[in-house]
């Protein structure tokens, strides 16, 4: 079975990313810091999503249903945008971060495998599922990244007691098309649960908290825009959204009605 | 602006006030008043009116305040409250007591939450009209984003009020003409369904270990698995091997039996046990609810069983009888394949058995929802909005 191979993957996968931090932090020949340090994770990501693949096709359905799968096309995601950010900004710390938190996803699915099974629930056999839930993960990935900007923001607000401006622009830039993506992956699920029973909103628990997590970064946005002073509020908000989308994805189950969704499968 | 910062906080409280109050004198909120012509008047005033107050009174505070970005968190905040609300607290409208009488057990039917909505719809109405000029790329994707979700929620709101769903259970060689709503009503619908055929595939089950008290096993070593011949799992000292299986059969005397229309799916496996102590190979059942599973007990806490295995396909052959057409139209409803028939789409919803009945009972959803196309419109709007925000700031991104 591919995900007996996942320990293996995951050592190859944090061992470049690892390489690749180090060329970062401690190296000063800038260039070959550069080179070497965008080509490794680079390598790491192809590697993991090679995986994800392969395991596709020994299951012959979407990796997309249980909790497992999700965490690890999201720690995919994660490394694949703080690598595309790292190209763009050189940002260190959000180089570091965005591996950290990879590792910590996959580490969990290590942990916790849950059980892999071939079957999909007719509910499921649909052209809608890959693109709902595939963008809802790029859009959760762009939003760590935003979160893991903030914090790296809010550290050096505490440093200098300035507000790290440059940061929070990386952050709320991250955040528009993290909210749009949001935005679609909601709509699309709305559009896939009319064809499928008839209600494009039932109000079950995961769409509820869908439905906060997208409200929350509507504010974010609004807030950015229309109150360009009210920048540490805006980090707050944006650390705290990110927060419910956490809970969104992973915590409804621990909350009254949570494990009534139609969401809560294949654990 | 100190103004309008006030008002951005009176007003949600105010409405939440008045909202409360409302709901324990008249209970709550009447949305099955607003049916057709009412509901669209009531939104096409809303829009005249909108429209008026924005020409007439542009200067005006009004206007002002409500195309700004105080109203826009404003209303944001006080929805998202009305949500937090629907996370925190059970919405079961049975619950009685302060929280039920003030409807926080039901949020989506209290006047606060309508007003909530209506308050979203002003700010949103009002600042659509706002950008409407200069016409420019930004401006329009700003108009696709806030009228598309104006149109949304104005129409799926106060849509809701003609939207009908009835549940039509269909037995086998059956035909039904009536269907039952969420609160049990029966309603007699213009057509009639008659099941030929009720389809249903099934995966293969899955091997499983139960503790003495029922429990699913899930732990990094062992966690259930298909049933597919030669799969070898570890447990412990436990090797198992999956080898045969056999669909529609039982085990009577050692000896395995094929049953042809068995009330419900049965399975047994053929599963080899080994340790260091013993070798052999065991029959293990699936449990219907006329006979109890085989399972194999190796210790305690450690039964081996074969998990009811689920529903891989279930689809009806139809045909529907309607007072036009002479001849029945035939039909192949599945899940995710609706059929639209009219007015209404009928859904493949799920299915069930009469215990000890060969025959089985489909259940379908008809739904009556005249607004959709609106709503739909509103959807698309938002959606060619949100595409534009992924690469609006794609030249931000590059300073």
């Amino acid at each position: 079975m591919i995900w007996q191979i996942l320990n293996i993957t995951f050592i190859i996968f944090v061992s470049l990313w690892l390489v690749g931090t180090i060329f970062v932090f401690f190296n000063k020949n800038k260039i070959k810091t550069t080179k070497i340090s965008l080509i490794l994770p680079g390598i790491a990501n192809l590697i993991l999503l090679t995986f994800i693949i392969l395991y596709w096709i020994e299951i012959e359905r979407p990796p997309l249903k249980t909790m497992a799968e999700t965490r690890l096309w999201y720690a995919m995601f994660v490394s694949l945008i703080v690598w595309v950010i790292f190209i763009r900004t050189k940002s260190k710390p959000l180089y570091l971060l965005g591996f950290i938190m990879s590792t910590v996803f996959l580490l969990v699915d290590l942990i916790h495998p849950e059980y892999q099974t071939k079957n999909l629930m007719p509910a499921l056999q649909s052209p809608w599922f890959i693109p709902h839930v595939v963008i809802y993960m790029i859009s959760y990935a762009v939003l760590a990244a935003a979160c893991l900007t903030t914090l790296i923001g809010y550290y050096n607000y505490l440093k200098s007691n300035t507000i790290d401006h440059e940061n929070l622009r990386l952050a709320m830039n991250l955040v528009y098309p993290g909210f749009a993506l949001l935005t679609i992956g909601m709509l699309l699920g709305a559009v896939w649960a009319k064809i499928a029973w008839g209600d494009y909103w039932s109000w079950d628990p995961k769409e509820t908290w869908a439905l906060l997590t997208w409200l929350f970064y509507m504010l974010c946005i609004h807030l950015d825009y229309s109150f360009p002073n009210k920048r540490k509020t805006l980090m707050f908000l944006l650390a705290f959204s990110f927060i419910v989308l956490i809970i969104t994805w992973l915590g409804i189950r621990y909350f009254p009605n949570g494990m009534s969704s139609i969401h809560v499968y294949g654990n | 602006m100190e103004k309008f910062k006030t008002y951005s906080i009176a007003i949600p409280l105010l409405l939440f006030l008045d909202g409360t109050i409302m709901q324990l004198i008249f209970g709550k909120f009447p949305i099955n008043s607003f049916r057709f012509p009412v509901n669209f008047t009531l939104i096409f005033a809303l829009l005249i009116i909108l429209a008026l107050v924005f020409i007439f009174y542009k200067t005006k505070t009004i206007v002002k305040f409500l195309s700004s970005g105080y109203a826009a968190l404003s209303s944001i905040l006080f929805f998202i409250f009305h949500v937090i609300i629907m996370v925190i607290f059970s919405q079961n409208d049975h619950y009685s007591g302060f929280w039920g009488a003030i409807g926080f057990h039901k949020i989506t039917e209290t006047w606060s939450y309508a007003y909530s909505s209506l308050y979203l719809l002003l700010s949103l109405g009002m600042v659509s009209f706002r950008r409407l000029t200069p016409f420019n790329t930004r401006n329009i994707f700003f108009y696709f984003n806030h009228f598309g979700l104006w149109i949304v929620i104005a129409f799926a709101s106060l849509g809701q009020a003609d939207k009908l769903k009835l549940f039509i259970s269909v037995p086998e060689n059956d035909i039904v003409w009536f269907g039952t709503d969420s609160d049990g009503n029966f309603h007699e619908i213009d057509f009639a369904i008659k099941l030929n055929k009720f389809n249903l595939a099934f995966y293969s089950p899955q091997l499983a270990i139960l503790d003495d008290n029922g429990e699913l096993l899930k732990v990094k070593e062992f966690h259930p698995v298909d049933f597919v011949k030669d799969t070898e799992i570890k447990y412990k000292n436990f090797n198992f091997k999956c080898l045969d299986l056999y669909e529609d059969a039982i085990i009577f005397k050692d000896s395995v039996v094929f049953i042809d229309d068995l009330p419900e799916k049965t399975w047994l496996g053929t599963v080899e046990i080994s340790n260091k102590s013993r070798k052999d190979t065991v029959y293990l059942s699936t449990a219907t609810s006329f006979h109890p599973p085989k399972i194999e007990k190796l210790g305690k806490n450690l039964n081996l069983i074969l998990l009811p295995s689920e529903a891989s396909y279930f689809g009806s052959k139809i045909e529907i009888y309607t007072e036009k057409d002479s001849k029945p139209g035939k039909f192949i409803i599945e899940v995710n394949k609706p059929l639209k028939l009219g007015n209404w789409t009928i859904y493949q919803n799920s299915y069930k058995k009469n215990p000890g009945n060969v025959n089985y009972i489909s259940i379908f959803s008809a739904v009556y929802d005249p607004w959709i196309k609106i709503v739909y419109v509103g959807i698309v709007m938002m959606l060619i909005g949100a595409i534009y925000l992924i690469f609006s700031r794609k030249k931000e991104f590059k300073k």
